[in-house]
């Protein structure tokens, strides 16, 4: 109580004000301990687990991948050890951004970008530029005191060497994308990793990646390192061995020099893909690195070389087909061998008296069934056709492998196609006419297959009972062989061998002939209303026991007599 | 009126103790062991520890020892000093600006010897003495005007040269010590509240517009002070329509008086918005959206909060925090010593910290009530607002609730100027608490 006895009015209401004044700032200390009470009891756990991650780093130990091999063990595709250049998280700035822009020649601006999306995989270090060349990583290493935060690592780099002749067959890999890595979470992908994207790098993914390690560092806020406070050790991707001949395969890749087009050679026993070469190509080791814009513009130039042509893309299989005809006539026994027909060049048939030209405008005359495989004579199988109706022909096809997909270990297969009377009815409203018979038992129409289904057809002929699947790695692939429900009499079976081997020696197909290795072959030259017509050749050697089927199809290159067997006749030449 | 009692009464050592708040001095001494002890833990790694902690130890020592000398000096003595430390701490000040040391771009510390002291921590004391001792001898006037503007006047040197070293968050004390010392003297509310509008106001358009920089950045342009001039009226206009409607009759010069305060302080608002320097707008673009700039400002909030919340229940034990010991905590044994009692010591340490201030601000609450005369009431008053405004700042900073203001938690921050400044403080309180029955 204040000693001044004439103011006690005013020492209450002094006093009282000094109580609100009290109230209030108590106010603030409650408002605290809740703050306090929030962050340190409620959020806890999340901060707790932002303090672990703030401290300690997961520097990733990546695995070599797998080699791919050729079957005589040559590699295809390998590992080199290369430099990268690696910016440490916190020596991070833009002027070292901008330093190393010059010396890597890349736009600031975008590796500014690059490395925001890099930070948030939450890695020690920055991935900047991927194998540098030799003479910059010098020069790099230099100035590498300039350079606070860079520096240059030893890696594996994935090495396509044989590129130029197998691109599509063992494809590519590059780094893995966001979707990827949700759609994949089992298998512990990271960010900056490398995932096979096509070709057999994305068929045996898990087999060639091997299983990536890590180990936990616990770091300071300025990024020094303390102690290793967990690790797991990488496990090495295994190697696959794939059936290519590694000889074939470069030789055939050679013959297909500016042509496109694709090479298949089957073992005619087993189905091992001895070539399998698709043109045009691409190089793969080009996605090792960050995709240009303007790169990827390339790849959508009218030769597609990012199309494996011998799996992916479909045409009419024209008069190679011709065996399915053949063998349905045969088998529905429709007609005999000796069978004639005449060829005026062309026929008309039905009421409405259409008009179905042979290729060989003045006409081949009187053919037997013979006669009429070797010289590829259209008319004789219009009437084939006629008679035995698209139905029974439809059924053959399906059971050689027409419109199925062939399964063979590579990703993306296309099926072909083969039509049917719902079909057609279906998709245009029309009833099927003989019309669509006529020109179907030729292989034009509606039909299209892949190369490779054209020459599954032949395996599947050469033996009959099993529907092999043609494969490139061996034991891995683990489709079994379906047991065929085609049982061809063997009688048809040796009039078309041996149909075939009169066609290379006395037929259209003379061009693919090689003195002392018997070939045999169907040539086939697919209409294309877009421009030149496709050149095709289906063949085996020898004639005696059959060891290599080999199947050409040359796009846009002409007849297939002309254009095709030639170059059939190069790869036999090379596989005797 | 010099009436040292260490030399006139009680000359026995018995009687010198007798009346001393025991409470105070124990909840003290709890919370410097407590400061020192993890001030221990986040300086142990430092490079210069034994430097650091020997002299924060020698400070406390020293500290306690002016709290007892000041508790012995009789507090109505500063009806004389109190202008020849006022006079002393512009001169320290206007010192300090001509030689003093740069750390951090502010000229704020002065070196005598080995130690060095911030002589606004001083002038601080000294102005908030001075306003005291004025407000006391014109105690009859304290309705008027003019006598509101003169006590205002005393502040406004000080005020004026802290800000030119430049140090905000020094300068920061002031306005609440005034408005609250104003408030409690019984000053007319018009005065207060015009006051606080004018501060209110010119502090509100720095914030303002830096939180259109962040969302709007397409009206910044418009943003002018004519704009802002316009705007104003126009909420005048509609203000004093909208109370007359209601209340029928408005008291007109009142209205326009405050109308011109608000004139002025838009002017000052839009000359503090010019004159604000990069590293403040960053920290109040941080306060606003702490996101921002994760490295940058926004860091030592960001941190912080990481370190308090990751604290606990119980704490991670002295010298295992994570976020302190290894660096990520930065100003971790100055500013941010509250960050590393609520790691290291959890809800816990942190809790009995909190508890232990509010315990001393009540204490300090008791002693304003108690105290002999209105003097003493009034300067236990300020001292108490003082106080706990560092508390409620720092520690708000830290949890992240205010923006971040270089300002240090008493008794606990490391600094020797602030420890020995804050014991002078309590060893005055301690005085007039034992002073409460004297005649």
């Amino acid at each position: 109580m204040w000693q001044n006895r004439f103011n006690r009015y005013e020492e209450m209401a002094f006093k009282g004000r000094l109580y609100c004044l009290f109230i209030f700032l108590f106010l603030f200390f409650i408002l605290i301990i809740f703050r306090l009470f929030y962050l340190q009891i409620i959020e806890h756990s999340y901060f707790k687990l932002i303090s672990e991650e703030n401290r300690i780093y997961s520097e990733p130990i990546k695995a070599p991948r797998g080699c791919i091999l050729s079957r005589e063990g040559k590699v295809f595709v390998g590992n080199r050890m290369g430099y990268s250049v690696v910016l440490s998280r916190y020596g991070f700035s833009k002027k070292i951004v901008g330093k190393l822009s010059k010396y890597l020649d890349i736009d600031e601006e975008y590796l500014l970008k690059e490395i925001e999306l890099r930070k948030s995989q939450n890695l020690a270090d920055i991935l900047i530029s991927r194998d540098i060349p030799d003479e910059l990583m010098w020069n790099l290493s230099e100035n590498l005191l300039n350079l606070k935060g860079v520096k240059i690592v030893k890696e594996h780099i994935r090495d396509y060497r044989h590129s130029d002749i197998a691109a599509h067959l063992f494809g590519y890999i590059s780094e893995i994308t966001k979707s990827e890595i949700k759609r994949k979470k089992k298998a512990g992908y990271l960010m900056g990793d490398y995932i096979g994207k096509i070709g057999l790098e994305k068929q045996y993914e898990m087999t060639l990646k091997g299983q990536g390690g890590f180990r936990e560092i616990e770091t300071d806020a300025y990024g020094h390192k303390l102690r290793v406070v967990n690790e797991k050790k990488a496990r090495y991707g295994s190697d696959i061995i794939t059936t290519i001949n590694f000889k074939l395969e470069r030789r055939a890749s050679a013959l297909l020099k500016n042509k496109k087009g694709s090479i298949i050679v089957l073992d005619a026993k087993q189905g091992d893909v001895l070539v399998m070469v698709s043109s045009f190509g691409y190089d793969s080791n080009q996605f090792l690195y960050n995709i240009n814009v303007e790169k990827l513009y390339d790849f959508n130039n009218p030769n597609s070389p990012m199309l494996n042509r011998a799996i992916q893309a479909t045409y009419p299989p024209a008069s190679t087909f011709k065996i399915v005809t053949t063998i349905a006539a045969l088998e529905e026994k429709v007609v005999k061998v000796e069978d004639e027909f005449e060829c005026r060049g062309g026929l008309s048939f039905g009421q409405e008296k259409r008009y179905a030209k042979c290729w060989k405008k003045e006409g081949h005359g009187y053919l037997n069934f013979l006669g009429a495989f070797k010289h590829s004579c259209d008319v004789y199988y219009y009437n084939l056709a006629l008679k035995i109706g698209w139905d029974k022909i439809f059924k053959y096809a399906e059971m050689l492998g027409y419109g199925v997909a062939t399964e063979i270990d590579l990703p993306y297969e296309a099926r072909g196609f083969l039509p049917t009377r719902a079909w057609k009815k279906k998709k245009f409203g029309v009833n099927w006419y003989n019309g669509d018979t006529v020109n179907a038992s030729i292989g034009q129409g509606f039909i299209l297959s892949t190369p490779l289904q054209v020459a599954r057809m032949l395996l599947i002929l050469l033996n009959e009972n099993k529907a092999i699947t043609p494969f490139l790695v061996k034991g891995k692939h683990k489709k079994k062989h379906k047991k065929s429900k085609l049982k061809v009499a063997t009688k048809t079976k040796d009039f078309i061998l041996r149909a075939m081997f009169e066609t290379v020696n006395d037929g259209t197909g003379q061009a693919a002939a090689v003195s002392g290795f018997d070939v045999c072959g169907k040539t086939g030259t697919a209409e294309n209303p877009h421009g030149e017509d496709h050149a095709w050749f289906l063949g085996f050697a020898p004639f005696d026991d059959p060891k290599f089927i080999v199947c050409i199809l040359i796009e846009n290159g002409g007849g297939g007599g002309s254009i095709a067997a030639p170059i059939a006749q190069e790869v036999f030449k090379a596989c005797q | 009126m010099v009436c040292l009692s260490f030399f006139t009464k009680n000359r026995t050592l018995i009687g010198s103790f007798k009346g001393v708040d025991w409470y105070l001095i124990l909840m003290l001494i709890v919370l410097s062991g407590i400061g020192l002890i993890y001030l221990f833990s986040a300086t142990r790694n430092m490079s210069n520890f034994t430097m650091l902690f020997s002299k924060q130890l020698f400070a406390v020592f020293f500290g306690f020892f002016c709290m007892f000398l000041f508790s012995k000096l009789d507090y109505l003595s500063y009806f004389l000093f109190a202008k020849y430390l006022y006079w002393l701490g512009i001169g320290l000040l206007l010192f300090v600006l001509i030689f003093g040391v740069s750390v951090r771009g502010a000229k704020s510390w002065l070196s005598v010897g080995i130690f060095s002291f911030q002589p606004a921590e001083f002038a601080r004391f000294a102005t908030i003495m001075m306003f005291c001792v004025f407000l006391e001898k014109n105690n009859r006037f304290r309705q008027t005007l003019t006598n509101f503007f003169y006590a205002l006047l005393w502040m406004f040197p000080s005020l004026v040269l802290i800000l030119m070293q430049p140090d905000f968050g020094a300068v920061l004390a002031f306005f609440p010590v005034l408005f609250g010392v104003l408030y409690v003297i019984g000053v007319r509310k018009t005065y207060l509240f015009a006051t606080f509008f004018l501060i209110f106001l010119t502090g509100f358009i720095p914030f303002y517009k830096t939180w259109c920089m962040l969302y709007f950045q397409e009206c910044l342009p418009y943003l002018n002070f004519w704009f802002l001039l316009l705007c104003f009226s126009l909420t005048a206009g509609l203000i004093y329509f909208a109370f007359k409607k209601i209340f029928s009759r408005v008291n007109l010069v009142i209205f326009i008086y405050i109308f011109f305060v608000g004139l002025v302080a838009l002017g000052l608002g839009q000359l503090t918005d010019t004159f604000l320097k990069d590293y403040q707008r960053n920290r109040i673009m941080v306060f606003l959206n702490p996101e921002i700039d994760k490295l940058g400002a926004g860091y030592n909030v960001i941190q912080s909060k990481i370190a308090v919340g990751s604290g606990g229940a119980f704490g991670k034990g002295i010298q295992e925090g994570t976020q302190s010991q290894l660096g990520f905590l930065p100003e971790r044994h100055t500013d941010f010593i509250f960050s590393v009692i609520a790691e290291e010591g959890g809800f816990l340490v942190a809790g009995i910290v909190l508890i232990l201030f509010l315990a001393i601000c009540f204490r300090m609450f008791k002693i304003a009530l108690t105290a002999r005369d209105r003097f003493g009431s009034t300067l236990s008053t300020a001292f108490l607002i003082m106080f706990a405004f560092f508390v409620i700042l720092n520690i708000g900073f830290v949890l992240g609730l205010l923006p971040v203001t270089g300002v240090p938690l008493p008794f606990v921050s490391y600094g020797g100027s602030s420890f020995v400044m804050n014991s002078i403080i309590i060893g005055i309180m301690l005085n007039i608490y034992s002073k409460r029955h004297a005649n």
